[in-house]
C-alpha cells in the first residue's frame, strides 16, 4: 500500500459563479461575506418558492424552500445541501469523493424592535436554525495494523444556531450576532491522502496488478460538541461603491483549547445593487494560536460572475 | 374606468433591499417576493375612488436602485424611479391621476 501526499496548489480557482484565488498558503476559503446581505434578502421574502442552487464555493448543490404566508408572519424555511469535502484538485484527477449532506430547517422573524413603516433606516431579524449533518468519513493510518488502515465510517451531526441581526441605515451597516451548538470533527483540517492498494499475482509465473484508489484524510481524528459564537458585521461607505467585513468567531469545545477565527474584507460593490459584490480581498486567520501565524493566515481575491443575489 | 369601479392592481417593486413597505389608498399592500429582487401583488376588485394615493418606504445598502410600478387594469399608471440615499431609506408619496375616477 502506497500513499500520495496532496500538494497544497498555490492557488485554487472555480469558475461558474464565482472564482477564488487564494495567493497565500490556503488554510481555508475565503470567508463568505455575502452571508448577511443575503439573509436579510431571503427574510423580506413572501410566498412559497422554491430554487436550486450550485455553490462552487463549497462545492455543492443546494435545494432550498422558503415560505412565508404574509408579512406579518415569519419565515420557514427548509434546504438540503449535498457536496463533496475533498480538495478539487484530487477530486478531479480521478479520487474518490467524500461526500456530505446537510438538512436545514430555519424560521425567521423580521422587524421585532424596528418597523417597516418608520423612516429611521433601521431593521432588525431573528433566526432559529436547526440542521443534520451526515458526512462520509474515510481515515488513513499508516502506524495501524494493516487491515484497519483504512478507516471508514459516518458521521451524524445535529446543531442548532440562533442569530440576531440588525441593519442601521444611517451607519450603512450590517450587524449580527450568533451562538450555535453543534457536533463537530476536525476531518476538513486533516491532510488528503491518495492510497493506492495493489494485489499482485504471481502464481503462473506471470504478474497482473490491479489497483484500488481510495481518497483519505490523515492525521488525528477528532469529535467534539463545540459551540461556536460570534459577530460578522459589513459596513458599506454611504458614497462609494466600496464595502468592509469583519467577522470574529470563537469556537469552544469541551476537553480543548478554544478556537479563535478573524476575517475580513474589502469589496467593490454592484452598481446599482450593492448587497452584490463584484470583486473583494479578503484576509483571514484561521484558528489563532495554534501555530505559526503564517500558518493561519490566508489572503484571497473573490470575484462574483454575473450571479447573484 | 368609471367612479367608484372595481379594478386589477398590479403592485411591483424591483430593487434588492432590506426592508419594504407599500401602501396605496392608505392600505398596506403585501408584496411578495420572487427571490431575487423583484416584489409584485395582483389584486382584483380593488375599489378606486379618485387619484391614487401611494407611498413606498424602502431600506437598504446606499445607492440601490429602486423602481415601484403601479398598474391598473393592465395599463401603467405610474412608475417611479429612486436611489436609496445614505441614510438607507428611499421614500414616495405620490397621488396618481385615474382618467374616470374622481374623489367621492
Amino acid at each position: 500500500m502506497k500513499s500520495r501526499q496532496k500538494t497544497r496548489p498555490g492557488w485554487l480557482a472555480m469558475v461558474a459563479g464565482t472564482i477564488i484565488l487564494i495567493t497565500a498558503p490556503a488554510a481555508a476559503a475565503p470567508p463568505d461575506t455575502k452571508t448577511e446581505k443575503d439573509e436579510m434578502l431571503w427574510l423580506l421574502g413572501g410566498g412559497l418558492r422554491s430554487a436550486v442552487r450550485f455553490e462552487t464555493a463549497d462545492k455543492s448543490a443546494k435545494l432550498e424552500i422558503l415560505h412565508r404566508s404574509s408579512k406579518t408572519k415569519p419565515v420557514w424555511g427548509l434546504s438540503l445541501k449535498a457536496g463533496v469535502e475533498n480538495d478539487l484538485g484530487l477530486l478531479f484527477s480521478g479520487g474518490t469523493v467524500a461526500p456530505k449532506a446537510e438538512a436545514t430547517a430555519r424560521a425567521g422573524w423580521v422587524n421585532l424592535a424596528t418597523r417597516s413603516d418608520d423612516s429611521s433606516g433601521a431593521v432588525d431579524w431573528f433566526i432559529v436554525r436547526l440542521s443534520g449533518t451526515g458526512q462520509k468519513i474515510v481515515l488513513y493510518d499508516a502506524s495501524a495494523p494493516f487491515a484497519k488502515q483504512i478507516d471508514k465510517r459516518v458521521f451524524g451531526a445535529p446543531g442548532i444556531e440562533i442569530r440576531y441581526g440588525s441593519f442601521l441605515g444611517e451607519q450603512q451597516l450590517l450587524l449580527s450576532i450568533f451562538g450555535r451548538v453543534e457536533r463537530d470533527n476536525n476531518f476538513a483540517t486533516l491532510g488528503e491522502v491518495e492510497v493506492t492498494t495493489e494485489r499482485s499475482d504471481t502464481s503462473s509465473g506471470v504478474t497482473r496488478k490491479a489497483q484500488s484508489k481510495v481518497t483519505a484524510r490523515t492525521g488525528t481524528y477528532l469529535e467534539r460538541t463545540a459551540a461556536p459564537m460570534g459577530f460578522e458585521l459589513f459596513h458599506k461607505l454611504p458614497t462609494e461603491l466600496l464595502g468592509v467585513s469583519l467577522s470574529v468567531v470563537v469556537k469552544s469545545m469541551r476537553h480543548e483549547r478554544p478556537e479563535y477565527h478573524a476575517s475580513g474584507g474589502l469589496f467593490l460593490l454592484k452598481k446599482g445593487r450593492p448587497a452584490q459584490s463584484v470583486a473583494g480581498v479578503t484576509v483571514a486567520f484561521d484558528d489563532l494560536g495554534r501555530g505559526p501565524l503564517e500558518d493561519q493566515f490566508s489572503v484571497g481575491l473573490v470575484l462574483n460572475v454575473g450571479v447573484g443575489p | 374606468m368609471s367612479n367608484h369601479a372595481s379594478h386589477v392592481l398590479e403592485v411591483r417593486f424591483s430593487g434588492a433591499v432590506f426592508s419594504l413597505f407599500v401602501t396605496v389608498e392608505g392600505q398596506e399592500i403585501d408584496l411578495r417576493f420572487d427571490g431575487d429582487s423583484t416584489w409584485q401583488r395582483t389584486i382584483t376588485g380593488f375599489v378606486v375612488t379618485g387619484p391614487l394615493d401611494v407611498a413606498c418606504l424602502a431600506k437598504g445598502l446606499s445607492q440601490t436602485e429602486c423602481v415601484l410600478q403601479i398598474t391598473l387594469d393592465g395599463t401603467v399608471a405610474g412608475e417611479f424611479k429612486g436611489t436609496i440615499s445614505a441614510k438607507g431609506i428611499w421614500q414616495i408619496v405620490r397621488s396618481i391621476p385615474v382618467p374616470g375616477a374622481e374623489r367621492a
